[in-house]
């Protein structure tokens, strides 16, 4: 079995956890749930959903 | 934009070809060329049944009024689209008529005389499912058709178009007059009593074609009007038309005239083929008809589907591309307005071929850049598209990179040396060593090295390449107005363009005239020489490059085209809003020879390099540099060499030393090989990461995973939010890992119940 990964706030030194953030591109605004520190609110994306997900919905926008 | 519109209607691309145009029929012949080259008889004979009505008989009768018009027929013979249809007559296997399930109508019409013109009426509007009734005055169907073909040809054709229609027939009766019909009941009347045939008073009448009689419609046509066997035919289709539009709307009106056909056939599609010759007793066998449905060059305007790159990538016609233009630019803050056009016409590489082909004189280019400007106007264009050639531009014209200087010991310039940003990037000396000579050569010429703003008017921000293009103007003025010596020809049509004031000439052409020999290259190897889309129909710099090529002693061919091509890919700055189509063009231009080029713009010869092409910049050739490293630094070194050029100039030519500060952090960044070439995708330089990094430790802003010691963070720089992850040993910092967006992410003003900074630029 995969072990858990773990990725800590560097500030407050909590594990991260999935939460919503907010997005804006081209007049468009949604949310989606990625990787938020509870205490400071700051945010992780991995490169995967950089370049994948989120760069559709880029492209989709400027095409739309 | 209203200019575009009014110049959009003359754009060709619903014009019917010549043979289309001429036909009587007006017969789609693209779309049966198409089906007969793929021997597809039975779609090729469907499209010319719906056509013609009765497929047998105008095979066996046209006289190919087509082949009048075929641009073929002179260069060798028009194509034998009779032949064609003989053969797909005869070789389709599903011939019967598809039998539609259409409610009947109560409208009763009759056609009078049963010659080709009043069955094809009748045929067309009983499929409709009208009430039609045919008079005739003989005991036989055809009319004329019994002089001209065998009747089981024409009775079998007849037959089996009408074999699912029903209606009433009645032989051997002769009708004079209207009188005759007034008892019928009938809302319209054909009357196709043929050749020398009464007609009933109508083509005495107003209309000509038609009179009205207590709300009765008699029509009149074919042979009776004059027509031959085959307009005749055509025109008792037609008359189908305008009976059943009278019918539905009590209105008279027309199938309307084609205007002549406007389309210019391409030369380079009209490659001498001589007419196939047919063996299977007077019909194509199956490999004839698709060679001479090929011979067919398939007229129509679609100059800038074949030549743009723009248009042949996204296979879009141009009034599809103007309309999604003109809605995407259209102002409206609703989330429902539709902006589909926003990357495509910032992949626009603005080289201009597509007005050049243009036979309808439509400019499609200054379309896309004065879209790019609305665009930007309205706030919606994505910042990220130009931010990365904006800033390059800034940091070009910044004190660290440009230059405005007399030549030494001289307070007036004749000419100044405008090197343009790309080259001293690339490569300091071929500046360097250039200046010298022209110092040499002319010793009162100055230098302006500084951008010469097309990335601003490229980007659409008109207002900030206004400023730069008055700064321009007032360097120059500085230097006493000067005549510009041109390194780069898209730097020299930009200034001919926004500074015609600015008297300008090539480079090329005063190493040309200063010049006696130039050193002699490799004479095994034979070149192309690349000519750019900006130095188009600019025959003295192409005539003067071509020179100085044979000067140095190198052999070399034209391409196919000349210059007639597009930009390499890197124009209008086109890579970030759309990589794949910057590589598409690059390849496409790439292709173009097996030989090596000689290109004399350098971002020409950068992207062939970066396309593994072989090329070398015309100046290569005449000024030999030793070189380590390739001549395509990474995005971070190009900007070194603008600050290494500036150094080594102001040392060596004025002896003055460089004050200004070079580095914009402390940071000592350890970077890959291969996160170089990923933030070269990226448009990253180090600077960005550097500020990335350094702002993220400031503000504790990373998170860390215990497990590979890997911190990552982001800042927003500009419009772009850059990741990075990077290990720290020591005082350095190990970058593993550099991704970015162009989304934004909106952070709460207020995070469990605290402030938080919510400003991440």
């Amino acid at each position: 079995m995969e072990e858990k990964q773990t990725l800590l706030c560097n500030k407050c030194k909590v594990e991260m956890e999935d939460s919503e953030v907010s997005f804006a591109y081209l007049n468009h605004s949604f949310r989606h749930k990625v990787k938020r520190c509870p205490k400071c609110g700051q945010v992780y994306l991995p490169e995967e959903l950089v370049n994948g997900r989120m760069s559709e919905v880029e492209t989709v926008l400027e095409e739309k | 934009m209203e200019k575009y519109w009014k110049q959009f209607q003359n754009c060709l691309q619903k014009e019917a070809p010549f043979c289309t145009n001429t036909c009587p029929f007006h017969m789609e012949v693209l779309e049966f060329q198409e089906k007969m080259a793929r021997k597809s008889y039975n779609a090729a004979y469907k499209t010319f049944r719906n056509t013609v009505a009765f497929p047998d008989i105008v095979a066996a009768l046209c006289p190919s009024y087509c082949s009048g018009v075929c641009p073929r027929k002179d260069s060798d013979q028009a194509v034998q689209l009779n032949l064609l249809e003989k053969t797909c007559v005869a070789r389709a296997t599903k011939k019967e008529p598809t039998d539609y399930n259409v409610p009947k109508k109560d409208a009763k019409i009759a056609v009078v005389g049963a010659g080709l013109s009043g069955l094809a009426c009748a045929l067309r509007l009983a499929q409709k499912k009208y009430d039609v009734t045919i008079y005739e005055k003989t005991d036989r169907l055809g009319g004329q058709l019994w002089d001209l073909l065998p009747s089981e040809l024409f009775l079998a054709d007849i037959s089996r178009q009408f074999q699912h229609e029903i209606y009433a027939m009645h032989l051997n009766t002769e009708i004079k007059s209207r009188e005759d019909l007034k008892a019928g009941g009938f809302q319209a009347v054909y009357v196709a009593t043929g050749s020398g045939g009464p007609d009933f008073g109508i083509s005495g009448g107003e209309d000509g074609h038609c009179l009205i009689e207590d709300k009765t419609a008699f029509f009149a046509g074919g042979s009776l009007m004059g027509k031959d066997v085959m307009q005749a035919l055509a025109e008792g289709l037609s008359m189908a038309w305008a009976i059943e539009v009278f019918v539905k709307a009590e209105k008279l009106e027309y199938p309307e005239d084609m205007a002549a056909c406007r389309i210019v056939a391409d030369p380079d599609k009209l490659k001498k083929t001589a007419a196939v010759l047919p063996t299977d007793n007077g019909l194509f066998t199956d490999e004839e008809v698709v060679q001479e449905a090929n011979r067919c060059i398939r007229c129509q305007c679609d100059g800038c589907m074949t030549y743009c790159d723009l248009f042949a990538y996204h296979k879009k016609w141009p009034l599809r591309v103007r309309d999604d233009i003109m809605s995407t630019i259209a102002p409206s803050e609703s989330m429902l307005h539709k902006t589909p056009a926003t990357r495509l016409l910032n992949t626009c590489t603005q080289c201009g071929l597509c007005d050049e082909v243009c036979t309808g004189g439509i400019e499609i280019t200054s379309m896309m850049l004065d879209a790019r400007r609305r665009l930007h106007k309205l706030d919606k264009m994505p910042g990220g598209y130009h931010q990365f050639w904006v800033r390059d531009m800034e940091f070009t014209n910044s004190d660290l990179a440009a230059i405005t200087k007399k030549a030494p010991g001289h307070e007036d310039c004749t000419y100044a040396f405008f090197p343009g940003c790309q080259l001293g990037a690339g490569e300091p000396r071929y500046v360097s060593e250039v200046y010298k000579w022209l110092l040499q050569k002319k010793p009162d010429t100055g230098l302006l090295l500084r951008c010469c703003s097309v990335p601003a008017e490229w980007a659409g921000n008109e207002a900030m390449h206004d400023m730069e293009i008055c700064a321009l103007k007032e360097e120059w003025e500085s230097l006493g107005k000067p005549i510009l010596i041109m390194a780069c020809p898209a730097c020299k049509k930009h200034l001919q363009q926004y500074l015609p004031e600015i008297k300008t000439t090539s480079l090329y052409e005063i190493l040309d005239q200063e010049s006696e020999a130039w050193p002699s290259s490799n004479k095994a190897i034979t070149y192309s020489v690349f000519d750019p889309c900006t130095a188009r129909n600019d025959e003295a710099m192409e005539a003067a490059v071509r020179s100085l090529v044979k000067k140095a002693g190198c052999q070399f061919e034209e391409l196919p085209n000349g210059d007639k091509h597009g930009c390499c890919g890197y124009g209008g700055h086109v890579s970030v809003a759309n990589a794949d189509y910057a590589s598409y063009v690059a390849k496409r231009r790439s292709s173009l020879s097996e030989n090596p080029y000689i290109a004399y713009c350098s971002n020409c010869r950068d992207v062939f390099e970066g396309e593994g092409k072989p090329v070398s910049h015309i100046l290569e050739l005449l000024f030999p540099i030793d070189r380590e490293d390739s001549l395509l630094p990474h995005l971070t070194q190009r900007r070194y060499n603008r600050i290494k050029l500036k150094e080594t100039l102001l040392y060596e030519i004025w002896g003055e030393k460089m004050e200004e500060e070079q580095k914009s952090f402390t940071l000592d960044l350890l970077i890959s090989p291969e996160i170089r070439e990923k933030m070269d995708r990226l448009k990253l330089i180090e600077e960005d990461i550097a500020t990335v990094i350094e702002q993220s430790e400031a503000d504790e802003r990373q998170t860390y995973d215990p497990k590979t010691e890997l911190y990552t963070c982001y800042r927003e720089i500009g419009h772009v939010t850059c990741w990075v992850q990077y290990r720290i040993m020591g005082a350095q910092r190990e970058i593993i890992n550099v991704y970015t967006h162009r989304m934004k992410i909106k952070l709460e003003g207020v995070w469990n119940g605290r402030k938080t900074d919510a400003a991440l630029q």
